[in-house]
């Protein structure tokens, strides 16, 4: 009744082989996990869409169509929240350093010790 | 082939659930590999699809009429790139182009490197899964397009000539490739909804997406015009067809989403608005299908009537009741840290107006076209709802939405003082009335053109003067060159000067709907050969009238002479062609175009004795429509451009609570 040749079989075949390559291969492969992306709201994103604000209220006074008094009241609201952001900014900065500086601290003791224990030892 | 068509239809069919299955068996597991299954699955979909494609242009292009499609919508001499574009005539054909594009969309967001890792795509991906079964569902069961006859006829129908046409080329696929793209705001709505994502991230993600099917249900809707206008011999260029405003209402909701999406990212608001405006937008793109398919209302380029619509129809209520629910089920999430409106002089002030116009006007647009079924419901007749109807509702808020498009750049975010407002609006209004004076002393005195053109001054000026005020502010902090400073201004604030073009596009478009519909005058005359007729400033001398052969065709041409104010502009050929393979005859209209206005002669009728019958028209400033038009394009272009700068959007947080 219809046209249905050995190529047209062959190539419908392949298809479907291909398709179930492509679906079924993902769930052989050993290397696959799920990427969860923790929400990372971060402060420097955050720092940064702050400051474009500041920018833009800062070009848009200049183009007047703020006040100056309205200007410089936005201006202070912006600028203490990116301080507040750069002093949080500066007390993880500021811990971690102290950690990497305590664990350095730590590890020259350390090594100040086994040096001290093996001149002993030599002695 | 008739094996090979089917079986990439139907081996479709079956990955697209099993996608969606294990999609969601592995997102309710949290199993990868199920996911990468069915990640693996949206390839093997946009294989099938494209593979169904070419086969439906091999078909086309060598004429096998044995296939009921091949033999509807095309005949062996037809040229070859209308053989190829009646893929796009028929139901079943144009539904595997929209199949295609939705596959190809789903793969370009499933493996798009920006969302590497991103705990949406899955959703995403189920969701887009979603349409895809549906549509497979349809090809497969429903609109089928590769049917095979019993008997071969020697020579298909024909292609409809009207469609025979560049614009008809590219129109249906602009059009679809706006509705799909709609698909991808709602699925990321959906998605972020479903994981409680209530923050902006789904729109940052989907900006671009917005903008560029926002343009292309722009050109849709414009090619549409231009067809109309070129091929239809009626001179007209839109008639609020239920077609036509079916693809005009999803342009004005998502033109509302547009701005409303701004709103949130900069100040947090307006987020159950937007998930509602993303999901009206889409389900009107599914609405819009099911009135050009169902046949329920009568319009010039519906589809043969068809079940077809039902299921989009079945489909639309679904897709909106599921939403809804999601939206419903997160309500109070999404009210939570929400910010407020500060002042009333404000950019998101503007913005809002801006919304509620453009969602008024949908509705209007909505409503005039489901009235004949509502009152043929509720009373038992169909009333028609016709041109003056929409004229009248829709004008007045289209004059509105140029009034706060001329305010808009005027108003700064967040905070505005009426006092900077009437500082930068005096001298641009002052110069907007001087304007309007300046025209009803030069004849322009209809109301509504006088009032058009007036606030359209305002919107060139206020505009002019937010690049000419940006240059400058710029150029106090860097000491540019004034066109260094405008290219630089421009390029980090993309969106911003993107959105310019498109409004002065927009008044462009606006300047040529006022003329064109307030000032056009027609006429309709029989003249003996040697005759002429006259027309504003015209005069046509009828000098030929003559018969040729081009293929199987019949073309009755007249030789018309034309002259402005004594000049001879030419000789032009209005036609009237006969179709060997199609029974209603079409006039090919001859357009003298010019900035100021188009001449549109149409050869209507001729006797025995030479005498013809034309309909002569003059149609002010349609140039200008299609340059607007223009402006559209490059300016959505220049805000979509992935530049190095404006990738980060300020965020305004709102008024601080000293005392609570």
């Amino acid at each position: 009744m219809h046209d249905i040749s050995i190529i047209s079989m062959i190539f419908s075949a392949a298809l479907a082989l291909t398709c179930l390559f492509l679906i079924l291969s993902p769930l052989f492969k050993w290397d696959t996990y799920l990427h969860l992306d923790s929400k990372n709201q971060d402060l420097a994103t955050t720092k940064e869409a702050l400051l474009t604000t500041l920018n833009e209220i800062e070009f848009e006074y200049k183009m007047d169509k703020i006040s100056p008094a309205d200007y410089k009241h936005l201006k202070k609201q912006y600028e203490t929240e990116i301080a507040t952001i750069m002093k949080e900014e500066e007390m993880i900065s500021g811990t971690t350093d102290k950690d990497l500086m305590a664990e350095v601290e730590k590890e020259i003791e350390e090594q100040m010790k086994s040096y001290k224990n093996k001149r002993r030892d030599e002695k | 082939m008739y094996l090979f068509a089917n079986a990439a239809i139907y081996i479709g069919f079956a990955v697209a659930i099993y996608s969606l299955l294990v999609i969601t068996l592995g997102i309710s597991t949290k199993n990868q590999k199920l996911i990468n299954s069915g990640k693996g699955g949206t390839i093997a979909l946009l294989v099938c699809t494209s593979l169904a494609m070419l086969s439906m242009f091999y078909l086309l292009a060598t004429s096998q009429f044995q296939f009921e499609y091949v033999k509807d919508y095309t005949s062996s001499e037809l040229p070859i790139i209308y053989k190829l574009t009646a893929l796009w005539a028929g139901n079943a054909g144009s539904l595997l182009l929209w199949t295609f594009f939705l596959t190809l969309y789903t793969v370009m967001i499933v493996f798009s490197r920006k969302l590497k890792g991103n705990p949406m795509v899955p959703y995403i991906s189920a969701i887009l899964m979603a349409n895809a079964v549906f549509f497979f569902f349809i090809l497969g069961f429903v609109a089928k397009p590769f049917v095979l006859l019993d008997k071969v006829p020697l020579e298909g129908k024909g292609l409809n000539p009207m469609l025979q046409n560049p614009g008809m080329i590219i129109h249906p696929v602009t059009l679809y490739l706006g509705y799909v793209g709609l698909a991808i705001p709602f699925a990321f709505a959906m998605a972020a909804l479903i994981m409680k994502n209530v923050d902006d991230f789904w729109i940052k993600m989907t900006r671009r997406w917005t903008i560029i099917a926002w343009l292309f249900l722009s050109l849709g809707n414009i090619f549409g015009g231009q067809w109309a206008y070129v091929e239809l011999g009626w001179g007209g260029y839109w008639a609020w067809d239920p077609v036509e405003n079916a693809s005009f209402m999803p342009w004005l909701t998502a033109t509302a989403f547009l701005h409303s999406v701004m709103i949130q990212e900069r100040k947090n608001m307006l987020k159950i608005w937007n998930i509602c405006l993303i999901i009206v937008s889409y389900a009107l793109t599914l609405f819009g299908t099911f009135l050009v398919r169902s046949g329920v209302l009568t319009s010039v380029h519906a589809f043969a009537n068809s079940n077809l619509g039902l299921y989009f129809l079945i489909f639309m209520a679904i897709a909106v009741i599921g939403a809804l629910y999601v939206l419903m089920s997160r309500y109070n999430l999404l009210k939570r840290s929400a910010g407020e409106f500060q002042s009333f002089v404000s950019k998101e002030s503007s913005f809002l107006v801006n919304n509620l116009l453009l969602v008024g006007a949908a509705f209007a647009v909505f409503w005039g076209t489901i009235f004949p079924l509502v009152s043929e419901a509720v009373r038992g007749t169909k009333v028609t709802v016709g041109l003056p109807f929409f004229n009248k509702v829709e004008a007045p808020i289209l004059l509105s939405m140029m009034f706060v498009m001329a305010v808009c750049p005027l108003l700064a975010w967040q905070r505005s003082s009426v006092k900077n407002l009437r500082k930068n609006f005096l001298i641009p209004a002052i110069l907007a009335v001087i304007a309007m004076v300046l025209m009803v002393v030069l004849g322009i005195q209809k109301a509504w053109a006088v009032i058009g053109y007036g606030v359209i001054t305002l919107l060139f000026i206020t505009h002019f003067l937010e690049f000419y005020r940006g240059v400058m502010a710029r150029r106090k902090m860097t000491k540019e060159k004034p066109l260094t400073a405008l290219y630089r201004l421009m390029i980090r604030n993309r969106r911003r000067y993107g959105g310019y073009i498109v409004h002065l596009g927009i008044a462009f478009i606006t300047m040529g709907i006022i003329g064109s519909q307030n000032y056009d005058v027609e006429t309709m005359k029989t003249v003996p050969l040697g005759g002429s007729l006259e027309i504003n400033n015209y005069r046509l001398n009828y000098e030929r009238l003559d018969q040729k052969r081009e293929g199987i065709n019949d073309i009755v041409y007249a030789d018309v002479t034309v002259f402005k104010n004594g000049k001879r502009l030419g000789t032009f050929q209005p036609e009237k062609v006969f179709y060997g393979n199609w029974e209603q005859p079409s006039s090919e209209v001859a357009i003298i175009s010019s900035m100021k206005e188009d001449l549109y002669i149409v050869l209507s009728a001729w006797e025995d004795d030479g005498k013809a019958t034309f309909v002569v028209k003059v149609n002010p400033m349609m140039n200008w429509l299609w340059m607007g038009s223009f402006m559209i394009v490059i300016g959505a272009l220049f805000a979509v451009w992935n530049g190095k700068y404006g990738n980060v959007t300020p965020r305004y947080t709102g008024v601080r609570k000293e005392v609570a």
